[in-house]
């Protein structure tokens, strides 16, 4: 029988996740006319990217239905959980509406949708038929292992680019329109000593997190603390919103193993 | 002797979850052999955790359009939505990052797409999917009339507002529209 700790992790994992989920689905929704011709996600502009026919303007009837599947459903998981029967349909019901409205989609996907959807998978694989105390041990281990490979790519990736460790990238992200903020990079271009630390700050942080697992719980705490204001800053300065759900939500996880394994 | 079937489940989970998180942990290293497999991903559920790097985008891609009337070209006009600073909501509500992100995606396929063309056939570019996926967005834009053209190009800036430099990054065929 698995510990409490690790059911309670995969609890709050859901239902965190969900309510990014909730919240993308709100954005889509809102963004009607981008569905309908001469949008960015017009059923021609799209069906152009798959490599067989497809059907798109016949599947667009049931686009709105999906969405509100998928906004309905996450709430309901956010509500109920993933272990009660209700909760376990929410969820499959949350799973299967935002992998269908992401293939409609085949643009602008990003790691904070795939993580939300590695999450609710993990569920589904824990508690479909029915819960099983090994599959959410396992899916613990799994959503762990999949933040501390994210975190860590991510910092090798940027550990081995010159224009990362120089400290320019910062605030050349940050002069951009899509993903920048115009106080922010004016800050960075005037205290470039400041950019040079911020990008060594990251550097480190996304390379040594696994680490974190292996430390006290002080150093776990402390690690978590800084992922979570990370996320915090990129959704303020860069609009990258929707990662504040994501990752963090994996958050008690990664607390649950270090608790049951590991302290 | 009875089966418990929680004990398949669980094996069953133990080896999806493993191999999941093995496939994810090969997908990071961009291998060709693993890309042509990975293409089957159609949900996209193997991540690739890079996150601006090793070479974070610096300039803002533009996707840009005009009409030729009579052999007479008019101005360009822009398309897609900028985020800009977004305001001061973006941290939590931020439907732009979507249409922002899906013609970044498309202009940036395209780029890649063009400068794996033969250096003679250039032109071959038109026939890949984002060619003329970018062709349909532009075609649905404001109508034309039947027998004028449309032509797109992308344009890359750095900073923001203001007067910027601008620089052509491509430049596309003119295609007629059709009645």
């Amino acid at each position: 029988m698995s510990s409490p700790e690790l059911f309670l992790a995969l609890n709050l994992s859901t239902r965190v996740a969900a309510v990014g989920v909730a919240l993308s689905g709100l954005e889509l929704l809102a963004l009607a006319p981008q569905w309908r011709p001469a949008g960015t996600f017009s059923a021609r502009t799209v069906a152009a990217l798959h490599s067989r026919p497809v059907a798109l303007d016949v599947f667009d009837r049931w686009l709105k239905p999906l969405l509100l599947l998928q906004i309905g459903g996450s709430l309901a998981l956010v509500a109920l959980g993933p272990y009660a029967l209700a909760g376990r349909l929410a969820l499959v019901l949350a799973f299967g509406a935002t992998l269908a409205v992401r293939w409609r989609r085949k643009l602008a996907g990003d790691g904070a949708e795939q993580m939300s959807a590695i999450i609710l998978a993990a569920a589904c694989l824990a508690t479909l038929p029915a819960v099983g105390g090994g599959r959410v041990e396992l899916a613990v281990i799994f959503l762990a292992a999949e933040l501390c490979l994210a975190y860590t790519t991510s910092g090798v990736a940027k550990l081995i680019s010159p224009i990362w460790r120089s400290g320019e990238a910062l605030p050349a992200i940050l002069s951009t329109n899509s993903h920048g903020h115009r106080n922010a990079a004016a800050f960075f271009h005037r205290f470039p000593a400041l950019a040079f630390c911020a990008s060594w700050g990251v550097i480190l942080f996304e390379c040594l997190f696994p680490l974190a697992l292996l430390g006290p719980g002080w150093l776990l705490a402390a690690a978590l603390l800084i992922g979570l204001s990370f996320h915090l800053a990129n959704a303020v300065l860069m609009g990258l919103n929707s990662f504040v759900w994501a990752f963090p939500a994996v958050y008690p996880c990664v607390v649950a193993l270090w608790w049951v394994y590991i302290r | 002797m009875s089966f418990d079937p929680e004990t398949l489940y669980t094996l069953l989970a133990g080896i999806l979850l493993s191999t999941w998180f093995c496939a994810s942990l090969v997908h990071q290293f961009r291998f060709k052999w693993w890309n042509r497999l990975a293409s089957f991903d159609r949900l996209h559920l193997l991540p690739r955790w890079t996150f601006f790097a090793p070479n974070p985008g610096r300039q803002d891609l533009h996707l840009l359009y005009r009409t030729w009337e009579d052999g007479q070209p008019e101005a360009w006009q822009e398309l897609g939505t900028s985020a800009g600073d977004g305001g001061r909501w973006r941290w939590l509500w931020n439907p732009d990052r979507y249409p922002t992100k899906a013609i970044s995606d498309l202009v940036q396929g395209l780029l890649v797409n063009a400068s794996s063309c033969p250096q003679d056939a250039p032109h071959l570019v038109i026939f890949s999917g984002y060619y003329l996926s970018l062709l349909a967005l532009v075609m649905e834009q404001r109508p034309a009339c039947p027998g004028s053209e449309r032509q797109f190009a992308i344009v890359a800036t750095q900073g923001f507002g203001g007067e910027r430099p601008l620089d052509l990054k491509f430049l596309s065929e003119r295609h007629r529209v059709e009645p």
